[in-house]
């Protein structure tokens, strides 16, 4: 449960145009009337001039509080939460009080208008379904509280209120990919390598060779055979996928979970599916921003690295690369699967990724930028500059495929699955030195060339 | 031909939002906005029934600012209204205590009382009719005081007693009074507490 609060009503009293209507008409109508010798005009001053008196004499004293809470504070997208808002007056001299909620853009609440009129008795609660459609850091607030005196004489306004702050982390969709690793280093994780090793998976009975352990001796097959078996098993994979998360611009227009998603948003999910599928595997995953907006989350393992790396995507924004485009990012373990999630737009994607093929890296790009798009402005230069730039980006995605380097397009669940199962199998082939062995695996994006 | 084009694009796109405006309005507030242009339309009308009647600059003025009642219940619109009623009776009307003066009286009193309401919440405000019950009694209290008042007055005049106006004013005050002691009975500790 998370909460904020506020005091409305405890600003001053002002009269309002009511109030000064009322007590205008009675003078003027009271006194013509009497200059006037005019019975019929001082009937007119009656009403006005008792609801002036009226709303003088229950001018307000007290104050109201106003308090704002979720019950969640922390929401995958498409999840809903409950919103309260409680008002308690301090007196009875409160008529209305209307309350001016402000969700963001991508929260959405389960009520007619954000605006809430209410005649608080005493003290009275509102809840309401609170729904964020996309991943970040969201924000609610009361922007304003406008208390109303008896027949609309008096007002007082407060506000905004300290706005409630939630994250909506961005793991949407589950996402699988083939049990292939191309190259596992080590012999720590929870499912079956390619490769047989020291690990608890059985993965046949082969003769005893010299340095196998005596506890691996299978002595019923040695005792029928008449000669020494030992059971070999599969090594446990250990590699780290290092995810590279392009940051420095977003393209499109991010309509949340119901609509079109940009270029940031496909990163971002993909980012966390593919995080989520890697540890549900016992793998270490890390994260790495090109752009150095969100801070880098170390190689780690389980749920709750899974939380550090969503909670640490919450934050991305688009902007400009700090530390400027020559910087480099932290070169990756030898053997550790890389995969660049980026539009291949800006300064500095496509030439860190050749600096990780040129270092050895199996790298898989993944191409947020989708093909449907369209120039931002289509009016005058900046269309054709966006074409030229589309043309460009071609260019460096085909210098990138004939360095061996695979790109995908996002597609969700399974858009790895082909890449990883070439990769895999050409990472175990013969390797000529300085040759593009993974050329074959490359060109994954059907047209690109 | 293009500065025309945009003008007439720009007045859609103003209507359009308005259309929504209106299609995100609540009913509460949409209820009170048409009870605004009723209570308007009824003094209005009871006053152009009457023998004396003309049509003049203010109720031209009194007609316009009603309309601009109904759509800012909290700006000067209705004070307008109501003061352009009281120059048109003023200027034309004969004197007399009569059914279309309470008629008047009445509905200009309930316009103030709606527009004091309708002015506390904006058009998209998610009310429920529990936001009208504290209105009622004030509304009635100054609904009945004002037909007192009249009988009061009326009668009077009816009487010729001799005497100042302060006879006259006698009836209204005692009416006030008495919708004052309801508003604050005696039982209620505020009405002895000094403010």
């Amino acid at each position: 449960m998370t909460s904020t609060a506020a005091r409305a009503g405890s600003g001053e009293w002002r009269p309002t145009a009511a109030q000064l209507r009322a007590a205008t008409v009675a003078v003027v109508a009271l006194g013509v009337g009497v200059v006037a010798r005019r019975a019929d005009l001082m009937l007119f001053a009656v009403p006005f001039a008792i609801a002036a008196t009226w709303g003088a004499l229950r001018r307000p004293t007290a104050s109201s509080d106003v308090q704002l809470g979720v019950e969640a504070a922390s929401l995958f997208e498409g999840q809903s939460t409950r919103l309260f808002v409680a008002v308690d007056v301090g007196g009875p001299d409160i008529d209305v009080v209307t309350v001016v909620l402000e969700p963001d853009e991508f929260t959405v609440l389960d009520v007619a208008s954000p605006v809430l009129a209410m005649a608080p008795s005493g003290s009275t609660r509102r809840t309401f379904d609170l729904r964020t459609v996309r991943w970040g850091k969201r924000a609610i607030t009361v922007r304003q509280v406008v208390c109303t005196s008896p027949l609309g004489a008096y007002r007082s306004t407060q506000g905004p209120m300290r706005p409630i702050r939630m994250s909506t982390l961005p793991l949407r969709e589950t996402f699988a990919a083939v049990d292939s690793i191309p190259r596992p280093a080590g012999i720590v994780g929870l499912h079956r390598s390619r490769r047989p090793g020291d690990g608890s998976e059985f993965a046949d009975v082969r003769p005893f060779q010299l340095g196998d352990r005596l506890r691996r001796v299978n002595w019923p097959i040695s005792l029928r055979t008449g000669e020494l078996h030992v059971n070999s098993t599969w090594s446990d994979r250990d590699t780290e996928v290092v995810l590279i998360l392009d940051t420095e611009h977003d393209y499109g227009h991010s309509e949340g979970i119901d609509g079109a998603a940009s270029t940031l948003d496909t990163a971002v999910r993909a980012t966390a599916s593919i995080a989520e599928h890697y540890l549900r595997h016992g793998d270490r995953v890390s994260v790495v921003d090109l752009g150095q907006r969100v801070r880098r989350v170390p190689a780690g393992t389980g749920r709750g690295h899974l939380r550090r790396i969503l909670d640490v995507l919450v934050a991305a924004t688009p902007g400009e690369v700090r530390g400027g485009a020559r910087r480099r990012i932290r070169p990756p373990r030898h053997g550790d699967l890389v995969v660049v999630l980026s539009p291949v737009t800006g300064t500095v994607a496509a030439s860190q990724v050749a600096v990780l093929v040129a270092q050895g890296h199996t790298v898989i790009l993944i191409d947020t930028l989708p093909t449907d798009i369209v120039a931002q402005s289509e009016k005058g230069w900046a269309a054709l500059a966006w074409r030229l730039r589309l043309l460009e980006r071609q260019v460096e995605l085909d210098q990138l495929m004939d360095l061996g380097v695979p790109v995908v397009a996002w597609r969700g669940s399974g858009s790895l699955d082909d890449v990883l199962r070439r990769v895999s199998r050409l990472s175990s082939a013969p390797r000529v030195r300085g040759g593009s062995s993974l050329a074959g695996a490359s060109g994954s994006r059907g047209g690109r060339r | 031909m293009d500065a025309i084009a945009e003008r007439s694009g720009r007045l859609v796109a103003v209507a359009a939002r308005r259309y929504d405006s209106i299609r995100a309005a609540g009913a509460i507030p949409l209820a009170l906005r048409a009870t605004i242009a009723v209570a308007a339309a009824v003094a209005l009308f009871a006053m152009s029934r009457a023998e004396w009647h003309q049509v003049d600059v203010f109720f031209w003025l009194a007609m316009i600012a009603g309309a601009g009642a109904v759509v800012l219940p909290g700006s000067a619109a209705p004070l307008t209204m109501i003061i352009s009623i009281l120059f048109t009776w003023l200027i034309h009307a004969d004197g007399e205590v009569d059914g279309a003066l309470v008629v008047v009286a009445v509905s200009i009193g309930v316009l103030h009382v709606v527009c004091a309401l309708a002015a506390s919440m904006p058009l998209a405000a998610a009310a429920g009719v529990d936001v009208l019950r504290p209105w009622f009694a004030p509304l009635a209290a100054i609904v009945s005081a004002t037909v007192l008042g009249a009988l009061g007055v009326g009668a009077l005049i009816d009487a010729e007693l001799d005497g100042a106006w302060l006879v006259m004013l006698l009836p209204i005050v005692g009416t006030a009074g008495l919708a004052l002691w309801w508003a604050h009975p005696p039982d209620d500790p505020r009405s002895t507490t000094p403010r």
